[in-house]
């Protein structure tokens, strides 16, 4: 007998539709499992077997072949097992065929029967509903994950028998609702209100958030790089349900805890350490997963001591900073992940640190001409903003006066992204920074003296003409935090504050 | 070239013989084309010379040698003199231990010329490099020579202030003058032959060695009247320098800074040790005009237009609030922010046209110093 069962296998982070096909004949007794299959799916022939037997069916002596279509596609991943089960009995009349067929299933079968969690449950989840199928059977590990997405029903189950029984008695009546998470907001448990002092630091933060500009804080070791990086997630807007799912779906994939698993509300704040290789920053690996620069998607990744990393890892940005993806190609296939973040570096201004401070800083010339030259330029010439730390006085420290908290400054940063969003519409960016150098112009209109004073400083700082758009562009959010429909004098010498980055800042010679 | 040059071109490049011996010949009055010629006496040879240094100086090739490396310095433009020619510096020649001879690019410095030697740390404040700035612009200015080592930090900074009053100023290297070194001081490496020259005791192509520093140091303060000293940490190669003007009779001027500045502790010292205080450009370059004019050296007349003296303006009461918390040492926007307590738009704005009028410029990202006006 014939029969087939629907599952999903992940490539990448996308969850692939894949059909089980379960062939029962006359013949030598054989098990035999077919499909381009990588390792631990071919195992499942054993722990079918074995679990089929605990839960009191035993295989009959004929010959059984199980193929995974498509054939070209490379299954992976420990989710078959319960599809390959599920087949099994579906071709022995066990289980019918024809109510199945429209459930997608998904498990790992342990040898005593019962079904184990899987990875990317929730991404399977979201595929199913777009496939209209009438629900998703899933491990009852998973199901609090993939129940956040409200699409489809889930059924939990955690042992085959327990599968069996939800086939006979149909299945309305044991789907999970949907979890409503009371809140739907974010909650970050820092916020912009514990950084003291530091106006022109904060000022910055914010005009990197409004329009999405990347983001370097330079500045002496303890002056509060690391401690206002970790806090910019809480000013930007909250994601919407659709980055929401996407940001759950590559933690789906990558594989969480138990506890992670739920809806993500807050924007994911990834800091891998200057060590990390290449491989796990742009994702990908022989089983491809996703690397850091996707488990940023939606959020901000940062790079603490960006000296420190090898040039082939920020060379991996390059890429997604562009193109908003990152493309991994493998023998068969590309894989593509989704690569949308804010970037945010922070470094010293010398290897002591202490770089202007001519009290403090002990390095010579040449250990200085060192440290710069290690200053990967291609990369901070793709950061628009730059910030200078300043240290704290004592009275910064332990003053009672207010700073603004997380929340106002958000709905500041929301307010002028929605001016973007109005202004860009239809033209496929969202942001300040995503202008291209063609629409420059269009958008970015100075008032007379500004223009003339544009061209001085243009003149004055050397600039390049990459250089002199990025000051337009931070221009141009400024002039839109102050509700201004043109550039004027006052935009321009504040985004001079912030200009970006370059080695004139060390004056050497 | 003369054959004279030639000569003495051939005697400086003869390494092996001692500095002391060849230097030594030279200033009794013996003349070194007759040793080039062969034509000295074996008495006077041995006088002088060992007998080893005597199997160097009778070589069979050095016609051919010193004819391919003059060739090779006519290429490079590069010009040869040594202490027994009339080109020569006199205030090199009365120093303990002069150097033999001298390439240099472009020219060196005529003997009624006032030189001011200027040295300081490479790692120097912005406060330094402006003072080594300014002082450059108005010694140039004054037409007094600028001698230095084309170092980074002030003694760049001190070549670029000549350069920019079209003064006078002259670099002596710590290697060949036909190399560059620090290469951050290219632009100035470009222009300084045709202000004033490129000066080295070592043969063209000679890299840098950190023991020809020191060497160098000497012929800086002999080269100078009087030497300034901007900025020196507690151990620098500036106090070398000084410690060669002593020996040779010259006077030492330091500028001073705050008190806590590292890199002002070896100036301080300096000024406790007796050095003079330079502590006010106008008057500092008035004293060297008279200097100046005492020994007959000739000297333009004051400045009257550029930086030196504006009249006095009358600023809004913002632009007066910001102009009094500046001063010499950068300070920093965040930091004006808090001492004015004005919005961020309007000190921008402030400071912006602070520095339209003269009155403050931004030294280091996003930091501001008083211009030079009354001093």
């Amino acid at each position: 007998m014939y029969s087939y069962i629907y599952t999903a296998v992940i490539l990448g982070i996308e969850p692939i539709p894949v059909r089980v096909e379960a062939d029962v004949s006359e013949g030598m007794p054989q098990f035999d499992m077919v499909g381009y299959l990588s390792g631990e799916v071919k195992e499942a022939r054993e722990r079918v077997r074995t679990a089929l037997n605990h839960s009191g069916y035993r295989l009959p002596p004929k010959k059984i072949t199980i193929n995974l279509t498509p054939a070209n596609v490379k299954k992976s991943g420990n989710g078959c097992d319960l599809p390959v089960a599920a087949a099994i009995l579906s071709a022995l009349g066990v289980i019918d065929q024809e109510l199945l067929s429209h459930y997608l299933i998904m498990g790992e079968v342990g040898l005593d029967g019962s079904i184990l969690p899987v990875r990317g449950a929730l991404a399977a989840a979201i595929m199913a509903s777009e496939k209209q199928m009438h629900g998703v059977i899933l491990p009852s590990a998973n199901a609090r994950e993939a129940a956040v997405y409200a699409g489809i029903p889930i059924y939990p189950v955690a042992s085959i028998s327990h599968f069996i029984e939800l086939c006979y008695e149909g299945f309305p009546k044991e789907a999970v609702s949907p979890v409503t998470t009371g809140k739907m907001r974010a909650d970050y448990p820092v916020d912009f209100s514990e950084i003291r002092g530091q106006p022109l630091a904060r000022l910055g933060a914010e005009i990197a958030a409004s329009g999405m500009h990347n983001l370097l804080l330079i500045g002496p070791p303890g002056s509060g790089k690391s401690m206002l990086a970790k806090r910019m997630p809480t000013i930007l807007p909250d994601l919407t349900l659709e980055e929401k799912l996407e940001v759950s779906k590559i933690y789906s994939v990558y594989g969480v805890g138990e506890e992670e698993a739920y809806l993500r509300n807050e924007r994911p704040f990834r800091a891998p350490h200057h060590t990390i290789t290449a491989r796990a920053m742009a994702g990908g690996g022989s089983i491809p997963r996703p690397g850091e620069i996707s488990l940023a998607h939606h959020g901000v990744l940062f790079l603490d001591e960006l000296t420190e990393y090898d040039s082939h890892v920020l060379e991996i940005l390059r890429e997604p900073l562009e193109e908003k993806r990152i493309h991994i190609s493998r023998v068969e296939t590309t894989i593509s992940y989704p690569a949308d973040f804010l970037l945010l570096a922070a470094m010293n201004p010398c290897k002591c640190g202490y770089y202007p401070d001519m009290n403090r800083c002990t390095c010579t010339v040449s250990s200085l001409r060192r440290y710069i030259n290690r200053v990967s330029r291609p990369l901070l010439d793709r950061i628009d903003l730059c910030v200078q730390m300043s240290s704290l006085t004592c009275s910064d420290l332990w003053s009672e006066r207010p700073t603004e908290d997380s929340e106002t400054i958000r709905k500041r940063v929301e307010t002028v992204q929605k001016i973007q969003a109005e202004r860009f519409r239809g033209r496929g960016y969202l942001f300040n920074s995503q202008i291209p150098s063609g629409d420059i112009t269009a958008f970015c209109r100075m008032e007379q003296d500004a223009s003339a004073l544009a061209w001085e400083q243009y003149e004055k700082l050397q600039m390049t003409a990459r250089g002199f758009y990025k000051l337009l562009r931070v221009s141009r959010t400024i002039a839109d935090m102050e509700q201004s429909e043109c550039i004027r004098i006052p935009h321009f010498q504040k985004a001079l504050l912030f200009r970006g980055l370059d080695k004139s800042y060390w004056k050497l010679g | 070239m003369r054959t004279e040059q030639l000569a003495g071109i051939w005697y400086a490049s003869l390494y092996e013989v001692k500095r002391k011996h060849r230097m030594a010949y030279v200033l009794d009055g013996n003349s070194v084309s007759d040793l080039y010629a062969e034509r000295t006496g074996s008495d006077l040879l041995n006088r002088y010379f060992t007998k080893e240094e005597q199997r160097m100086i009778l070589r069979e090739d050095r016609e051919e040698r010193v004819k391919k490396m003059a060739a090779g310095m006519e290429q490079k433009k590069i010009r040869f003199c040594s202490c027994d020619m009339p080109e020569y510096p006199a205030s090199l020649k009365n120093i303990p231990d002069p150097p033999y001879g001298l390439y240099y690019l472009g020219g060196l410095p005529e003997n009624d010329r006032f030189c001011v030697g200027i040295v300081g740390a490479r790692m120097c404040t912005e406060y330094g490099r402006k003072i080594a700035t300014e002082l450059g612009k108005r010694l140039g200015a004054a037409g007094i020579c600028v001698i230095s080592g084309m170092a980074a930090g002030v003694d760049s900074a001190s070549h670029a202030g000549t350069l920019m009053a079209d003064g006078e100023t002259y670099a002596v290297l710590g290697c060949g003058c036909d190399i560059c070194y620090p290469s951050s001081s290219k632009n100035l490496y470009r222009q300084i032959p045709d202000a004033g020259g490129v000066i080295s005791e070592y043969m063209p192509q000679t890299r840098p060695l950190p023991v020809f520093f020191p060497e160098r140091n000497r012929i800086i303060s002999g080269l100078s009247d009087v030497l300034v000293v901007v900025e020196a940490r507690e151990k620098s190669g500036s106090l070398i320098t000084v410690d060669c003007a002593l020996d040779q009779g010259r006077d030492i001027y330091a500028v001073p800074g705050r008190i806590g500045d590292q890199t002002s502790r070896g100036c301080h010292r300096l000024i406790d040790q007796g050095a003079s205080i330079l502590y006010d450009l106008n008057r500092f370059t008035e004293e060297m005009q008279q200097k100046a004019a005492m020994k007959n050296k000739w000297t333009t007349k004051r400045l009257t237009d550029e930086s030196v003296l504006p009249q006095k303006m009358t600023l809004e009461k913002d632009e007066q609030l910001v102009y009094s918390c500046l001063d010499l040492h950068p300070k920093n926007v965040f930091l004006l922010l808090e001492e004015t307590g004005l919005a961020l738009d309007i000190l921008l704005s402030v400071l912006s046209h602070l520095s339209d009028l003269g009155l403050a410029e931004e030294v280091q990202r996003n930091a501001y110093i008083k211009t030079f006006v009354e001093f």
